[in-house]
């Protein structure tokens, strides 16, 4: 298709015997004036003329009242001679409006080939004949100078191709392929010449010239790999612009024709604007290119067509750099409905086995985390099993992962060896943060044995402090089921039952109450006469829970004292006396309710209560139980009444954990109630009838 | 002047085909054949190329150099003879000193650029580059005044915005600008020009030069530009001298009788001939040639005037 403009023209010269200066003779009339194109045309001189210049082509813009132009001017050998025996020039110019222009890509070459075409007399503006833009042409220009004209264009420097032997026209075409490998909105602010005269100071962002200017240009020998320190926009874009070449740059090309909104090579936004375009289409191009070759390449794979594999794979490779997130879930869509099966002959194969090492590059990134692992179980379902060639791959990019994703990748591919050896590997401390970020009952396991093996009791022990027993993450992974995990870090973190100073430092580590399953793990742990620590600890969580402070608080702590006094104590005192009198009743709500249910315990019973009431007034309570009412009856019980809450609280939690215990832990809990509290009268607990059925 | 002390900048002021670029193209023909020991150099590269070029068309190619198309730079350097010195411990020997050095930034625009009313982008580098520099070579071109007269004009128009921009301000409380003018009658070769000379009596031959060329003598060169202005085309051009001394310093001011190319010598006689001197032709085909030898008249005088008035300003004020 021909393109059929609308141009304007003037024509810059002097007349046979003229004594005047260079000025326009002729022009078209209705758009510019003579004064108008005067000012363009000298504006953008491409400097005084020398023989060897001429004919000189040059493109230039130009703006009038809001509306931009891009103008193509050819300069001519002298044919006549002025007044004073001067030779001159003609100049010869054809222009077009940049909204015309930026609708349809134009090029210099077509715009100069119209040009001559033409035939300037009159003063009506003529319609230019334009041969298509054409980016395989261009592309075919393009070479490692016009990418470095391009990329030094970005630097809002002018540029100055010097040492270059090269008939007019191919100037031209170079001229062109520079342009044309910038977005073409840069064009409406381009000024380019075949020839510049370097001592004029001339407005010609990127020309041919015998040698640089002095000052500001750029100076790049023609096809000449000069060593330039680039500036990095400059060398960011010639880097992008490296990974093109052939079509892949014809297709460059088009997409930056497209780009039509003029863009100022004097604005560093705009010119930022020309290298994000250009990553933009890479990005775009090795995405699209992905998706094409990763269905053939699924496809060789289950062909067991290792040459052609082969040969995909390092396509895909280049593009793995390039591929963002956003890519993966296309490519990922794809896996899962190709990838079949593996054929026996390919299990071997190390082509194979870098596809694999691809594969998990473009669908899960450089490097693999737990998601991925959890992710590549679906989008590789098709294989059923990990085959040895994606074994190997896994093998190798858990290189890139933490040790987390390291350990799973060895329950994946099934290597206990690597996994013994990656964790006999790493500390103690490792070890333990491990469990803290896996919260997975396997990766704890297979830790708490490798800790059990560890011979640094002490350290093994500290640690465990300071991660506050592992409490968090195994109630996590575990739930109500983590009990036996509990005690497994108990044991760990001494070595023999607990004694009250242990169970104290226990409670003391951790941050908030602890759940059921751990306090029962503490029971089952527990050696004598650990009770009042237990309870103790318990309490200063709870106090500490419900934010009770002042009066309330000891009324509670002076319950816990007598509660875990000897039961003989409680006839040599006056329990009413130590509880004389009212104390106010502070705005707390928590506090209130203690309050509440103080009165009705003392309503009920006579106070300090005696084990029977405890154990009547925790019957009484609802389910489950709150904890401000538990205070209560703390605040208001007498000696030795603190075995049947500890009961309570076991079978309370019994209970709950219920199906969880199996009947062993269930004995070890009973065991360590009587090791906690002593030798006593047998509770009628409910869980005492589950036994063996857990 | 010492190397880290700002340049002169010498711009080159004149209509349009008055021989600006030719007398820039003559400089270092004229140094060397004056056997003075100066040379000129390019200062860049760029400056460099186009010595050589312009030296090699006059040369070379015999023809004159083309338009300027737009506002041109040369950044050269005069690199003068070195001066001896006698030591005083050893006054029977002499040792070489440093080279006097005379930057020369010149701006040659193209000639229609001065009368140019409307601001365009080049106008305005121009009176800013007039502004910044301190010597002017003025080139009166008297065949283009006669024919066309548009001399005072060209001075006028660029002059008024040059003042405007200057002396607006108090720096120079006297009034008038600081620069150093050379005023250069260009063509002196052209027969019209040296008849008007040899016909209002003020050329005499130079008994110092064997080939005995008529000159016009230094102190009556202003007397020949006066006269040169009021034989002019235009009314106006009277007026040249007037706006000359007005704006400028009148001991700033000197006048020069030039030739960028000389008369034509037969070389079997080596004498002028007053009825064979013409040494530019016009050749139907590559317009204007040079016929004999380039011999400069007063080319590299006018650049060695300004560049030792600048030097020795620039010692004793820091310009």
């Amino acid at each position: 298709m021909t393109v059929l403009p609308t141009a304007h023209w003037a024509v810059l010269g002097k007349t046979p015997q003229s004594l005047d200066d260079y000025d326009v003779i002729g022009s078209s009339t209705g758009a510019l004036s003579k004064a108008e194109f005067s000012d363009w045309l000298k504006s953008f001189s491409s400097g005084t003329v020398e023989p060897k210049a001429l004919p000189r082509v040059a493109a230039s813009h130009f703006s009038r009242g809001g509306e931009s132009w891009l103008g193509l001017s050819l300069q001519t050998k002298p044919e006549s001679q002025d007044g004073f025996h001067r030779p001159y020039t003609m100049t010869w110019h054809v222009c077009l409006r940049w909204e015309q222009v930026s609708k349809t890509p134009i090029s210099y070459r077509a715009l100069y080939e119209a040009l001559q075409r033409k035939d300037f007399s009159g003063e009506s503006p003529f319609r230019l004949s334009l041969r298509d833009y054409d980016p395989p042409r261009l592309a075919g220009v393009a070479n490692a100078t016009a990418r470095r004209a391009a990329a030094l264009l970005l630097t809002g420097r002018p540029v100055c191709v010097v040492r270059a032997e090269l008939p007019m026209e191919q100037r031209l075409d170079f001229l062109d392929a520079v342009a044309a490998l910038l977005p073409y909105g840069m064009r409406s602010g381009l000024a380019v010449s075949t020839w510049t005269n370097s001592a004029s100071r001339h407005r010609i962002r990127l020309s041919f010239a015998e040698v640089a200017p002095a000052h500001g240009a750029w100076e790049l020998p023609w096809e000449r790999d000069v060593p330039h320190d680039l500036p990095p926009e400059a060398r960011l874009y010639e880097q992008e612009l490296a990974q093109y070449e052939h079509d892949g740059l014809t297709r460059l090309i088009r997409r930056l024709a497209a780009l039509g909104r003029p863009l100022d090579l004097d604005s560093e936004t705009d010119r930022a604007e020309a290298l994000m375009r250009v990553r933009e289409h890479t990005a775009i191009s090795l995405a699209s290119s992905v998706k094409q070759v990763l269905p053939e390449s699924l496809d060789s794979l289950a062909r067991a067509d290792e040459v052609r594999l082969h040969e995909l794979n390092a396509h895909l490779s280049q593009a793995l750099d390039r591929v963002t997130d956003d890519d993966r879930p296309a490519y990922r869509d794809i896996v899962k409905r190709n990838l079949t099966r593996l054929p026996d002959r390919l299990a071997g194969s190390p082509t194979t086995e870098t596809f694999f090492g691809i594969l998990l590059r473009l669908l899960y990134g450089p490097a693999l985390h737990r998601h991925d692992l959890e992710n590549l179980c679906l989008d590789l379902g098709g294989l059923r099993e990990v085959p040895r060639p994606l074994a190997r791959a896994l093998k190798a990019a858990s290189a890139r992962c933490d040790p987390l994703v390291k350990l799973l990748i060895t329950y994946l591919i099934g290597d206990a060896g690597m996994r013994q050896q990656l964790l006999s590997n790493m500390t103690v401390e490792e070890l333990l943060h491990l469990i803290g970020r896996s919260r997975d009952a396997t990766v704890l396991d297979s830790v708490l044995r490798e800790l059990g093996g560890r011979g640094d009791r002490k350290e093994v022990a500290q640690q465990l402090h300071r991660h506050r027993y592992l409490v968090k993450p195994i109630s996590a992974c575990l739930g109500d089921a983590g009990m036996e995990h509990h005690r497994s870090i108990l044991q760990l973190s001494r070595g023999r039952l607990l004694l009250p100073g242990d169970v104290k430092e226990i409670f003391e580590a951790l941050d908030e109450t602890p759940p059921q399953a751990f306090m029962l793990a503490i029971v089952a742990e527990s050696g004598r006469g650990t009770g009042a620590a237990l309870l103790s600890g318990l309490t200063a969580h709870a106090l500490r829970q419900l934010g009770l402070e002042g009066p309330i608080k000891r009324e509670i702590e002076d319950g816990l004292t007598r509660m875990t006094a000897p039961a003989l104590t409680r006839a040599l005192r006056s329990p009413r006396r130590l509880f004389g009198g009212r104390l106010p009743a502070t705005t707390s709500s928590q506090t209130g309710r203690i309050r509440t249910v103080q009165d009705s315990l003392r309503r009920h019973f006579p106070t300090p209560l005696t084990e029977s009431d405890v154990e009547a007034a925790l019957d009484r309570l609802e389910h489950p139980a709150p904890l401000a009412d538990l205070l209560a009856i703390m605040a208001e019980s007498g000696p030795g009444t603190a075995p049947t809450l500890i009961y309570w609280l076991a079978h309370r939690a019994v209970a709950q954990l219920n199906s969880r215990l199996t009947a062993e832990s269930l004995a070890d809990i009973d065991q360590g109630l009587q090791r906690m509290t002593g030798p006593r009268r047998a509770l009628p607990l409910v869980w005492r009838s589950h036994r063996g059925q857990a | 002047m010492t190397e880290s002390e700002p340049a002169p900048d010498i711009a080159m002021w004149g209509a349009s085909g008055s021989g600006k670029t030719a007398f820039l193209a003559a400089l270092s023909i004229a140094l060397n054949k004056a056997e003075t020991n100066w040379k000129l150099v390019g200062e860049n590269q760029a400056s460099g190329a186009e010595l050589i070029k312009l030296r090699n068309r006059l040369l070379d190619d015999r023809t004159f150099p083309d338009s300027t198309e737009s506002l041109t730079y040369y950044n050269w350097l005069l690199i003068g003879p070195p001066e001896y010195h006698r030591q005083w411990w050893r006054p029977w020997r002499t040792q070489p000193g440093r080279a006097p050095r005379i930057r020369l930034d010149f701006l040659d625009p193209r000639g229609g650029l001065y009368a140019e009313s409307q601001a365009s982008v080049d106008k305005e580098a121009l009176v800013s580059s007039l502004v910044r520099s301190r010597g002017l070579i003025y080139m009166f071109d008297p065949d283009r005044e006669s024919r066309v007269g548009d001399a005072f004009k060209h001075l006028d128009s660029a002059l008024n915005e040059v003042a405007a921009q200057m002396l607006a301000g108090n720096e120079y409380a006297d009034g008038k600008l600081p620069h150093y003018i050379a005023v250069c009658i260009t063509k002196y070769d052209d027969p019209r020009v040296l008849t008007l000379a040899d016909r209002w009596g003020l050329t005499e031959p130079d008994l110092n030069d064997e080939m005995r060329i008529p000159r016009v003598a230094e102190d009556r060169a202003r007397e020949f530009f006066h006269r040169l202005c009021r034989h002019g085309r235009s009314h106006n051009a009277e007026m040249i001298v007037d706006l000359i001394e007005t704006y400028f310093h009148k001991d700033r001011v000197k006048f020069f009788v030039t030739s960028s190319v000389g008369m034509y010598i037969d070389e079997r006689h080596r004498r002028f001939d007053p009825d064979d001197f013409l040494n530019v032709i016009d050749d139907p085909h590559r317009g204007l040639m040079i016929r004999g030898p380039v011999r400069p008249i007063n080319v590299m005088e006018p650049v060695i005037w300004l560049g030792g008035m600048l030097s020795s300003r620039s010692m004793r004020s820091g310009r």
